[in-house]
């Protein structure tokens, strides 16, 4: 675990904020995992997104909703 | 999003923090508490949790409390040209007993081990304000090309910035240089909370510290 890692997972939360999923997106593993919080009414909660493919659906997924 | 704390804790990243939400279509907004812990490979996110609570993340990290050393790493990167040759530049960038002539706060830097510079080699810096004094080491050496630093946390009012980075010098050609300065410092307590006030000035210090080593390069002929 490197310190390098703060600025990389704060980079891309200010990615999220600024809707730049391309940023976002390069944060991640190509075989990442993510359980998101989001909020209850939004779809996706409680599921599991895998790879880039998985991410950019839950990024979706929670600003359409 | 807004990240308050962002820590490392064994092997995990802990990150807590608010998100507000408003609904597309509900038009309901929330305001709530936000909590993430990543584990990485390869730099990258391997694995991320998250949730609207920090109590999951710190009882997931084996934290009892928030209540531990917060730490933020920020970085400040700049590349310029030189008009004056690579080896030139390298002699004057990598002889860190001379960066008081062009790094603003810095007011003495003494080289206390024996012996040539090289990996492991330190120095004891003074700097404004208040004439704080600590030492830092030579952490990588290649000769003509690249320098790292590392030191202990230099304390400051109730935080302490841990100094880090590297200058790196090539040639451009055409008898110019290109080099990079990179300013990592490490800043826990007061100053990890200030971190994006610390990185504004720090950029703008480390601007105007380049623009004076520039000026003195490429007036120099000595």
């Amino acid at each position: 675990m490197s310190e390098a890692n703060i600025e990389n997972a704060l980079l891309a939360i200010e990615a999220w904020n600024r809707q730049d999923l391309a940023v976002f997106i390069d944060f991640w593993h190509p075989e990442a995992e993510w359980r998101p919080a989001f909020p209850k009414g939004t779809e996706g909660t409680g599921n599991v997104f895998r790879g880039h493919e998985g991410i950019e659906e839950a990024w979706r997924n929670v600003r359409e909703a | 999003v807004e990240a308050d704390d962002a820590r490392i804790v064994g092997e995990s990243l802990l990150v807590l923090g608010r998100i507000h939400t408003r609904g597309a279509r509900s038009g309901l907004e929330i305001d709530s508490d936000w909590s993430a812990v990543v584990q990485f490979k390869d730099g990258k996110a391997i694995s991320a949790w998250d949730w609207l609570d920090h109590a999951p993340a710190l009882e997931a990290v084996g934290c009892r409390s928030s209540r531990v050393a917060m730490s933020r790493a920020i970085e400040v990167k700049i590349e310029m040209l030189i008009a004056r040759p690579s080896e030139v530049v390298w002699a004057f960038v990598s002889d860190l007993e001379r960066l008081p002539e062009w790094l603003g706060e810095f007011c003495a830097v003494v080289k206390q081990s024996g012996g040539p510079v090289a990996e492991g080699t330190v120095f004891r810096y003074t700097i404004e304000p208040g004439q704080r004094s600590s030492t830092l080491q030579i952490v990588e050496w290649e000769p003509e090309r690249r320098l790292a630093w590392d030191g202990p946390p230099l304390k400051w009012h109730g935080g302490a910035g841990r100094p880090r980075g590297y200058f790196e010098v090539t040639d451009a050609g055409g008898g110019c240089a290109r080099l990079v300065s990179c300013y990592q410092p490490v800043l826990t307590g007061t100053m990890a909370l200030l971190a994006p006030v610390m990185k504004r000035w720090l950029r703008k210090q480390r601007l105007t510290d380049s623009a004076r080593l520039k000026t003195l390069l490429e007036t120099s002929r000595s």
